[in-house]
């Protein structure tokens, strides 16, 4: 394992403080007051605090022969219903028993312990735990005499059911995906992995969303130093609002400013099973279907989780062409100019002689032709992408049919650079990742300059700053480019090629602890073969 | 400090573009380059082929060029003078509107006139040209370059390409060696100082085939419009960089079995039956389907020997009239006898116009003697012009009919076929 860069940006936890400003500040002190033995009093106070707060909802009872008055305090929407009706308040208007002291020291015990009907509670003494319970989800229970609530886990927003994944389509392979669910995420992870080493950590993220972020993990096979690097890393982030799980990747990624992305993320159980058992670290985020997945090494990107559930010789070729289709997306309207405008001479004869007969009456330089059409490509794709489905159909007949076309007719563009620009598009396709295409069709804009600049030479140039760039970053401590550089033999196994899946015999050794016990994944000699005739 | 060194690194890394930037619409390909002597101080005259791109993909027409002259194909021919070649081409820039391209030039057309009197400043001038590639066909004519030049071929736009096809198809297989620049310059380096190109002619076949038909068909035929056709059929020895002769196709081809390699070729002979049962007299042509010449010298008290052998394995492509049992080991034996015998006339006859009438050794003996035997080659390298016309030479030919076709015995007389 390679040592740890330092990081560079200086990041010091703030201390808890009084900087926050309005609404945070009103919660930063009620997390300090104790609740009032007063039900009265506790009620004024939450009603303070939910002042205009449409959602908010309270209910009071008298429970048992002493008739102790109960207050229930809930966010509608959030909570189940169904859950607060049949079992929290049928538990509670049932009890008959007169065992309840209206003095009220032990009440909650009892409460807790005898007669409701639910899994998950737990106790509170202040109104800030008060306040959270209530904002996720759960119901307070909160009663007269007592200066201590009950957290009743009543959990039950309306989310969306587990559905096909929209960006990682496979053919062959599970169909299900994340939903917005943290827990959902976990138990889907949880399903495929059946081991107490799969270790789930909770972080709650955000001041003001609360946003609940888990890490999970193989614990014997991660290696514990990224582990405790995750954990140091998400410790550090100091914000008010986490959305998605983008805004933890942002923070926590090694070098900031790269174009690369260099944490992987997937809407697939299986991909992120996939990871963690091969001793990566994932990082669910409560509200969104895409799960991080540390460390990332560049030929991930590149991997579509099809290829493990096809036979091995069809996911090579794929990959093979895959890698193919990244050089076309990056390179080719860069070649294209350099070849055009500084290098005929490489040209077939035939060629140079069509190209020059389709650029007659054209009156751009190429570079502007190729400029001109790369970007009306990327509108229309943001526009395919952003519009309504129907609208964005009418979108593409214009934009292809209409532009392409009728630009060539007009000779505002050569008809090479239309099939060059279209092929850079389909080529683009190609590359599962979409961060990581994003990535290439930025880089791709760099080349087009360069080569326009100064010719080959300048796409050269590029290609090499662009290596040497690749080759110096990391991800969590693992080289990006391995296993090529540096270069693993072993590790080659699953990069470009993919083996049989009785060759897998050992995990990535840059990701999984470096140890000699763990690294094997399963027994070696695995290749079937047909039975032996004389047994 | 640092970030100075590092600007002035990216700067002069980055500030050296452009400066060769042309886009492909401000230039004209060169095709074919061809060379013409003619009388004056302004000695050369330079022709060139330059594909023009109008005509295909688009309607439009842009007009002649710089006083180029439209041509059937989409290609436009130009001409210019001067003292040299290189100025010629800089003259052509005067004409035209666009950069000159020397870089998909494929061929050069050397003309009779300039052959004869040398071509080493032309060749020396293209060498040391970056845009020109040493791989250019290099193609003498018994006529001017300015009339290859202008000549359309058939079935192909650019002319100049339709040259160049038919030289890579003779590099397939062929009777004819085609030439390229490093080629012709590698032979001329040599110890003979001898090389050779093919040679290209306008003959007036048309009306030839027309007036034997006129006689065969007893009435006048329609051959008016036809023009020259353009022919490579013929190679053109130079020596020291000089056209010395031309050799006709026969030689051309025996030389091709000296010079390079039997495969491709074929040998035409009149079969004569030996007996009544091996069938009629007739013509036989059969292939070489591969074979080795090996040229070894022998040294003696009496001077230097070249013993030539070849050995030819052939197929039998045609058995013309004579209705021959190619299965018949007799007839076999026979037809093999005979084509041997053929194919050492004939290279005894390329030797001998090389070292009689050429008096230039344009079959590689000196580079053979050289390699075998460098000590007596050093006694004799500067007296090689004399020795050479005088030097024996042993030929000893194989044929080996390797296979009949597709079929066997001829059907010529009607036989059910086995």
């Amino acid at each position: 394992m390679l040592p740890f860069r330092s990081r560079k940006r200086k990041r010091v936890p703030e201390p808890e403080s009084n900087q926050h400003h309005g609404a945070e500040a009103n919660q930063a002190n009620q997390g300090n007051s104790p609740l009032s033995s007063s039900l009265a009093a506790n009620l004024t106070t939450f009603q303070t605090v939910f002042a205009n707060c449409t959602d908010f909802a309270y209910r009071e009872l008298k429970v048992g022969q002493e008739q102790v008055p109960v207050l229930l305090l809930f966010v509608n929407g959030i909570t189940d219903e169904q859950t607060i009706n049949e079992d929290v308040l049928k538990s509670l208007v049932n009890i008959h028993s007169s065992n309840l002291d209206v003095s009220g020291s032990n009440n909650i015990e009892m409460i807790k312990n005898q007669f409701l009907e639910i899994g998950n509670i737990a106790e509170m003494t202040t109104t800030g735990e008060v306040a959270d319970a209530i904002l996720t989800g759960s119901v307070a229970l909160l009663l007269e005499g007592t200066d201590r609530a009950l957290k009743i886990r009543t959990k039950g927003i309306e989310g969306r059911a587990i559905s096909e994944t929209v960006t990682e389509g496979v053919v062959r392979g599970p169909r299900e995906g994340f939903n917005e669910s943290l827990r959902t995420n976990t138990s889907l992870v949880r399903r495929r992995i059946k081991t107490p080493n799969l270790k789930m950590e909770k972080f709650v993220l955000g001041r003001v969303t609360k946003t609940e972020v888990n890490i999970a993990y193989l614990e014997g096979t991660a290696n514990p130093k990224v582990v405790a690097e995750v954990r140091k890393r998400i410790s550090l982030i100091d914000v008010d609002s986490i959305l998605e799980s983008a805004y933890i990747e942002e923070m926590i990624e090694d070098e900031p400013f790269s174009v690369f992305p260099q944490i992987d993320h997937s809407e697939r159980p299986d991909k992120i099973a996939a990871g963690i058992l091969q001793g990566q670290v994932a990082i669910f985020t409560d509200g969104t279907p895409f799960v991080l997945i540390v460390p990332t090494m560049m030929f991930q990107f590149l991997q579509s989780s099809e290829d493990y559930y096809d036979r091995s010789i069809y996911a090579i070729s794929v990959r093979v062409v895959r890698f193919f289709f990244l050089n076309l997306a990056l390179l080719l309207p860069a070649l294209y100019i350099a070849v055009v405008t500084y290098h005929q001479g490489l040209l077939p004869t035939q060629l140079l002689i069509s190209i020059t007969a389709a650029r007659e009456g054209v009156p751009f330089p190429t570079i502007v032709e190729v400029l001109f059409m790369e970007v009306t490509f990327e509108a229309l794709r943001e526009a395919g992408i952003r519009l309504p489905k129907p609208v964005g159909q009418a979108v593409s007949i214009v934009g292809g049919l209409v532009i392409g076309e009728a630009a060539v007719q007009a000779s505002m563009v050569s008809p090479t650079t239309v099939i060059v620009v279209a092929l850079t598009g389909i080529a683009s396709f190609g590359i599962p990742s979409y961060s990581y295409a994003l990535a290439i069709r930025i880089l791709r804009f760099a080349m087009i300059l360069l080569s326009a600049i100064l010719g080959l030479y300048g796409m050269l140039l590029g290609l090499l700053v662009m290596q040497a760039h690749l080759v110096s970053l990391r991800s969590f401590g693992v080289p990006y480019f391995a296993p090529v550089a540096p270069f693993n033999l072993k590790d080659m196994k699953d990069s470009v090629l993919r083996v049989p899946w009785w060759a897998m015999g050992e995990r990535p050794r840059l990701i999984a602890k470096n140890n000699n016990n763990n690294r094997q994944r399963q027994k070696f000699f695995l290749k079937p073969a047909p039975p032996d005739e004389n047994e | 400090m640092r970030k100075l060194v590092l600007m002035m690194v990216c700067l002069s890394l980055l500030l050296t573009g452009c400066w060769d930037y042309q886009e492909v619409d401000r230039l004209a390909s060169v095709i074919s380059i061809g060379v013409d002597h003619i009388p004056g101080s302004k000695s050369i005259l330079l022709t060139v082929q330059i594909a023009s791109p109008e005509g295909k993909g688009s309607s439009k027409q842009t007009g002649g060029q710089g006083g180029g002259e439209k041509r059937g194909g989409v290609y436009t021919v130009m001409n210019s003078e001067g003292k040299s070649l290189s100025e010629a081409i800089r003259n052509l820039g005067a004409q035209s509107t666009r950069h000159i391209s020397l870089s998909h030039c494929k061929l050069i057309v050397l003309g009779k006139g300039l052959a004869e009197t040398g071509i080493g400043d032309i060749l020396d001038e293209l060498k040391r040209d970056k845009e020109f590639r040493r791989t250019n066909w290099l193609l003498t004519t018994d006529s001017t370059a300015k009339e290859i030049l202008e000549k359309d071929i058939a079935l192909e736009q650019v002319p100049a390409r339709g040259l160049d096809l038919i030289l890579q198809n003779f590099t397939k297989a062929g009777r004819i060696l085609p030439m390229d620049c490093n080629d012709f310059l590698a032979r001329l380096n040599e110890d003979s100082h001898v090389s050779f190109t093919p040679l290209a002619q306008l003959t007036d076949i048309d009306k030839q085939v027309t007036s034997q038909l006129e006689k065969a068909a007893g009435r006048p035929l329609d051959s008016s419009g036809k023009s020259k056709t353009l022919m490579i059929a013929k190679t053109a020895v130079f020596k020291d960089l000089r056209m010395v002769g031309v050799l006709n196709e026969d030689d051309t081809r025996a030389l091709k079995w000296l010079a390079d390699s039997l495969k491709g070729t074929s040998i035409r002979f009149t079969y004569t039956p030996q007996s009544q049962t091996d069938g009629d007299k007739g013509e036989i042509l059969l292939d070489i389907v591969e074979g080795t010449t090996s040229i070894i010298p022998q040294i003696s008290e009496k001077g230097i020997a070249m013993s030539i052998a070849t050995v030819a394995k052939v197929s039998v492509h045609e058995t013309g009239k004579s209705g021959v049992r190619v299965l018949d080991p007799k007839v076999v034996a026979q037809l093999q006898l005979q084509a041997a015998e053929k194919m050492k006339l004939q290279l005894e006859h390329i030797i001998n116009l090389a070292q009689k009438e050429l008096k230039s050794d344009c079959v590689g003996f000196a580079e053979t003697l050289h390699n075998c035997d460098p000590v007596e080659w050093k006694q004799i390298k500067d007296s090689w012009d004399d020795t050479f016309p005088s030097i024996d030479s042993q030929i000893s030919c194989e044929v080996e009919i390797l296979s009949t076709g597709i079929m066997n015995d001829p059907t010529l007389r009607g036989e059910p076929e086995e």
